[in-house]
């Protein structure tokens, strides 16, 4: 089946996409950097991710700042959380406020042929269920499955809302490597913490009471065009 | 770099990255041997491999069977995915490794760390690599499954 065209958009090139990763990604030569965009970590996950079952070239990309800082503010606290739950006997919890890179990614070519769920119509056109990207808390097979019979249907890739950021913002999900379509590809280190429902710096799990819908980011170091904002500390919101 | 929680950088570069671990894990077999006091006798063990055979492969990069540099990838990996939840401290790495998790005074869950009762150096010393795969679903599901 060909790609529906009206509910189709294009990836430009030229263009700033964002995504985090741990600092291993960005501690080795440039020459490792293009790793970033290959789509192996989806493709070797254990149990797939939003929009992709385990063994799905997959490379999530976001079209702005806040969203990327939003999605990753989620699994960041999760993380934490979970080291909470499970391992505060083992005196192991992740660390409440943590370092990772920001990619700033621009592609060489465009990609055409990109569902965009956000295009009236699309969802049904497509058989997704509409209530089911836009739920934070978690992912779903029906996500897994819709995105496979996207991709069956010819298409490259998908642009969809982020569940997690409070303002509008998307995701840009692509379903091949583009480690050999890259202008440019610069990392930027950038810290997330935690924050208590006072605002203060989350640094007690036993007597702080967590904030389960804010955190705080700066860039650390050298900042991207745009980032000026995130020179100090700043909250960002997201659902959870 | 900014190293607010004091783990610099250049301590945990692994020599591979993900990707690259996949072509020769040797590095990072050493590197992870290196900074968790990890003998050559523990590791030979937990794949089930001569240790001198073992020795020899790390240091003449010959004598391991494939499937026995899968065992050896397996192992680098997921250390790699443990320190990564860590975000690389060095510290807290050392405390899930040697510290005895307590007994269950409960029924288990699938995010119930599966060295429960031990600590988890002796588990995969004791498990081998299925002990390895186990801890490795176990740190993936905590971070990427639907938990509810």
């Amino acid at each position: 089946m060909p790609p529906n065209a009206a509910y189709s958009t294009t990836v430009a090139s030229g263009k700033s996409f964002y995504r985090i990763t741990s600092l291993i990604f960005s501690a080795g030569p440039p020459s490792t950097y293009p790793n970033v965009v290959n789509g192996k970590g989806a493709k070797k996950s254990r149990f797939g991710n939003r929009y992709n079952h385990p063994g799905a070239t997959t490379i999530y990309l976001t079209e702005d700042l806040e969203t990327c800082f939003a999605e990753k503010m989620f699994y960041f606290q999760r993380d934490v959380v979970q080291g909470i739950d499970k391992l505060h006997p083992l005196s192991a919890i992740p660390p409440f406020q943590q370092t990772f890179a920001l990619w700033e990614i621009e592609l060489l070519n465009p990609i055409t042929d990109v569902a965009d769920l956000n295009i009236p119509g699309a969802t049904a056109f497509f058989a997704v269920f509409p209530s089911l990207p836009l739920n934070p808390s978690r992912d779903y097979e029906h996500l897994k499955d819709a995105r496979a019979n996207i991709e069956s249907q010819g298409h490259n890739g998908i642009v969809v809302g982020s569940s997690r950021v409070t303002s509008p913002g998307n995701m840009v999900v692509l379903f091949d490597d583009q480690s050999k379509n890259l202008a440019s590809i610069t990392p930027y280190d950038v810290e997330f913490r935690l924050i208590d429902i006072h605002g203060a710096p989350f640094v007690n799990h036993v007597i702080q009471t967590l904030d389960f819908t804010t955190g705080e980011v700066q860039f650390a170091g050298t900042i991207p065009a745009g980032g000026a904002k995130y020179s100090t500390w700043q909250r960002v919101d997201f659902n959870h | 770099m900014s190293t607010t929680y004091g783990t610099p950088v250049q301590d945990f570069i692994i020599p591979e990255d993900y990707n690259s671990i996949e072509e020769s894990p040797s590095s990072s077999v050493n590197w992870f041997q290196e900074r968790l006091d990890l003998s050559d006798e523990y590791v030979s063990k937990v794949i089930n491999v001569r240790e001198d055979l073992f020795s020899n492969w790390k240091n003449y990069h010959s004598g391991l069977t494939p499937s026995q540099i899968e065992k050896v990838k397996t192992f680098s990996i997921t250390l790699t995915h443990l320190l990564s939840y860590l975000n690389f401290r060095h510290d807290l790495m050392m405390n899930i490794l040697q510290n005895s998790s307590e007994s269950p005074h409960h029924e288990l869950t699938p995010l119930t760390p599966p060295w429960i009762g031990t600590s988890l150096k002796s588990y995969i010393e004791s498990q081998g690599v299925s002990g390895l795969e186990e801890v490795d679903r176990w740190v993936q599901g905590l971070r990427w499954s639907d938990p509810f």
